[in-house]
């Protein structure tokens, strides 16, 4: 008895440390910010972090690269003259380079404000700073998590291709990296030949409806409809000739049935394939 | 029970096995030659072969054959051949067998050569799980499961270094096969944990499958039972099987042909199984699981040296520990026997080695949750992911190893305490010397390679110039000290009982 007791307590502390350990929320430290690199890859500048944040949160944190065109030797030659004008009080001389500098680059470094201030009489003081172009289109050093975009993996894609759907028999998934596709044998009586039901993982869910736009909407253009089935926004439509299909983005994630039927004209599988996608999640 | 079958055995039946007189190697040999071993040990080579087949043919075959289909048929061209190899022998033993042990052959073989694997068979697609998850938890895990399983049966309760060894050959399997690749595919639970979870449900069932044999075995033989459990395991088989047959067959019959291949090593399995279950009892029959791993190593070891291929992903020093502490604990599963069929001398206090395992044990455990690696992931183009984070002991291979390493330890000690044979006991220590030794060159070796919240994109691209994955080991003091007291208590625990001085003797001889 003392031995099955001493043995019930070890499994039990085991069965905390295994269970315990992976559920304690993981600290991980990412990087975060912006570098800017020209376009032969040179570095310009770069503005990166790290941060410690929870686990669940750090596939939202990015380091964003910027390319920007080479910079021009002959505006920085320019700027040069500018700022050794500007030091030497030759501020007539100063205003006349900038004006040519900012008829070739408006966004140039500090010209435009060095500009200003000659122009308005203002005390106006060299840029001594070593070259380095700030980046034409600031981006935020700390990307905002994209809020309801899984980062997705196969795992999870595989409920949009069920082990079952009525009057098919569903045959293996075949998982790629960031799509999942199924193919169904019809059942006796089964107006459709043959359906395949494809999910697949997009960046961002604008992604996902342009995907839907080139991949379904392109393709099957005929006989085409929209219609809300089980909360999607669905689209149906043939190719004319011997398909159907019908796709929907859920998120980030486009999802496309397509059927071929038994015989006669592909419309006829509209009614067939709104069943199948209300048997979808 | 019937007495058309009975255990050759019996309470000292291990001992008796051994010569009285002659030099310790010849004592040795002859030990090991006995008929009695000697058969088990082909029994379990059989089931060992059958196993690696089955995952082999089965990993080939799921695609293109229906899961139902597949299993059914299998099951079925295995009764063909059990049929025409023992048919002559099982029958007459099939009419005079007991209701009770038709009917648990039969639940047995539903449950382990029907049920089991097509539950599992059922949980694969192409890659998902890959296939080192998949050849982790349906044979080594399938194994642990039968070995703890037999503790519930008190005519097939193992001795406990059974269990320890049983843990050494989970986590050697577990560094070996998280060694294939670079990064590893084996991510046991971390990308289809309920795929994964059923596969272990499938475990279940398949060890409960093997205890209805197990009794079944005891009361008609292993010929009777082999018969009636792939009689019931073909027909719930075919039954299961018969809406999508037509489909298959509309196909062509040759689609079906993996299914007789499946069935050849279903045969080979489940005769050689039902055999070594009769000849040594279940937890010795595990061995048949435990070892699948290394085989199909080997297998894929003689592809590459036999075709062309590019750079060989496997970590090969690692793979190598690993195959090394899998048959350290092979070794110590081997030679625990049944509890009723081993003798028992004197029991000895131990304390102080005792003391020193049970320290190490909790240290070990207490390791599974102290920091083991540093891990990075890099990953993307114009965005880049970059993360670095802390892996605990549970998912590394040291951590585990170290754990293994001090449970043997216990277990070595607890059964020399108890008297069992030196064998027992002192394979236990070795066993537990090479798992500590083995947490170096596996120290970073990671069980995690794939994480949810890494980006899927990143994780998809490991290993190629787009991103990449690596682990850096750290030094773990609470697994070091887990390591030295099971150390320690393998020193102390030798020193106490002096082997040296029992070496040639028979196991009545040392008792006295």
């Amino acid at each position: 008895m003392k031995r099955r007791r001493g043995a019930l307590m070890l499994s039990v502390v085991l069965a905390t440390a295994l269970l315990g350990a992976p559920a304690c929320q993981r600290m991980v430290e990412v990087q975060t910010g912006t570098r800017i690199v020209d376009s032969q890859g040179k570095l310009i500048s770069e503005d990166i972090h790290t941060v410690r944040v929870p686990a669940n949160t750090a596939g939202a944190y990015r380091v964003v690269t910027i390319t920007q065109p080479a910079a021009n030797p002959q505006i920085a030659s320019l700027y040069a003259q500018v700022q050794t004008a500007i030091a030497a009080g030759n501020l007539p001389l100063a205003e006349a380079k900038l004006k040519q500098l900012l008829a070739i680059t408006p966004t140039y470094r500090r010209a435009k404000q060095q500009h200003d201030a000659i122009a308005k009489g203002q005390k106006v003081t060299p840029d001594l700073t070593p070259s380095k172009p700030t980046p034409s289109t600031p981006r935020p050093s700390t990307p905002t998590p994209p809020s309801g975009e899984p980062t997705a993996t196969a795992g999870s894609l595989l409920r949009w291709v069920p082990d079952a759907l009525a009057g098919f028999s569903a045959a293996k998934a075949g998982v790629d990296p960031l799509s999942v596709s199924r193919e169904y044998v019809s059942g006796a009586g089964n107006p459709a030949r043959t359906l395949v039901v494809v999910a697949e993982q997009f960046r961002t869910a604008s992604d996902a409806k342009r995907a839907l736009q080139a991949e379904v909407k392109n393709r099957y253009p005929s006989s085409a409809s929209s219609s809300s089935i089980h909360g999607h926004a669905t689209y149906f439509g043939t190719d004319g000739r011997e398909f159907a299909a019908i796709g929907f983005t859920s998120g980030a994630v486009l999802v496309a049935a397509e059927a071929s039927p038994d015989s006669g004209s592909p419309s006829q599988l509209k009614s067939l394939l709104a069943k199948v996608v209300e048997q979808l999640p | 029970m019937p007495a058309c079958f009975c255990y050759r055995g019996g309470a000292g039946e291990e001992s008796s096995a051994l010569p009285i007189g002659g030099s310790p190697t010849s004592k040795l040999v002859g030990a090991v030659l006995t008929e009695r071993r000697a058969t088990s040990l082909l029994a379990v080579l059989a089931a060992l072969l059958g196993a690696t087949g089955s995952f082999v043919v089965t990993t080939v075959a799921m695609d293109s054959v229906p899961d139902t289909v597949l299993v059914g048929c299998a099951a079925l061209v295995a009764l063909l051949i059990a049929v025409a190899v023992q048919a002559a022998d099982a029958l007459p033993g099939i009419r005079s067998a007991e209701k009770t042990s038709l009917a648990l052959a039969a639940i047995g073989g539903v449950l382990a050569f029907w049920a089991a694997p097509l539950i599992a068979l059922s949980q694969r697609a192409t890659d998902a799980p890959s296939g080192a998850d998949t050849l982790f938890l349906t044979t080594s895990v399938w194994g642990l499961a039968c070995v703890l399983i037999a503790f519930g049966d008190p005519a097939e309760r193992p001795l406990v270094t059974a269990a320890a060894g049983a843990l050494g050959c989970v986590a050697g399997a577990a560094g070996l096969l998280a060694s294939w690749e670079s990064p590893s595919s084996f991510s046991p639970f971390a990308k289809f944990p309920a795929r994964e979870a059923l596969m272990l449900v499938a475990g279940v069932f398949f060890a409960v499958g093997v205890t209805a044999l197990a009794r079944a075995v005891r009361r008609s033989g292993p010929k009777v039972v082999t018969l009636v459990a792939l009689s019931a395991a073909a027909t719930a088989g075919v039954l299961a099987a018969l809406p999508s047959l037509p489909m298959q067959a509309s196909i062509g019959w040759r689609a079906l042909l993996p299914c007789i291949y499946l069935g050849a090593a279903y045969a080979v399995f489940s005769l050689g199984f039902t055999r070594s279950i009769a000849e040594s009892g279940v937890s010795r029959s595990a061995l048949a699981l435990f070892g699948v791993p290394i085989v199909v190593m080997a297998l894929a070891g003689v592809e590459q040296l036999r075709s062309v291929y590019g750079p060989s992903p496997v970590a090969w020093s690692a793979a190598a520990t690993g195959v090394a502490v899998v048959i350290a604990g092979l070794v110590v599963v081997g030679l625990a026997g049944r509890q009723s069929e081993v003798g028992r001398a004197a029991a000895r206090p131990l304390r102080l080695p005792l003391a020193l395992s049970a320290v190490a044990c909790l240290l070990g455990v207490a390791s599974l949750a102290t920091p083991a690696l540093s891990a990075t992931a890099q990953g993307g183009t114009a965005e880049t992911f970059s993360a670095t984070w802390t892996m605990v002991g549970a998912e590394s291979a040291a951590g585990w190893l170290a754990l293994a390493a001090a449970v043997l330890t216990l277990a070595a000690i607890v059964a020399a305490r108890t008297g069992t044979p030196t064998a027992g006991w002192l394979s236990a220590s070795v066993a537990a010397l090479v798992c500590g030794l083995a947490t170096i060159p596996l120290a970073s070796t990671t069980l995690h390679t794939w994480n949810s919240w890494v980006p899927a994109n990143v994780q998809q691209t490991y290993g190629t110039e787009y991103s990449r994955f690596a682990v850096e080991a750290r030094v773990d003091s609470v697994r070091m000290a887990a390591l030295v007291m099971a150390a320690l208590g393998v020193i102390a625990l030798v020193a106490a009982m002096r082997p040296w001085q029992t070496i040639g003797l028979t196991h009545e001889e040392v008792s006295q």
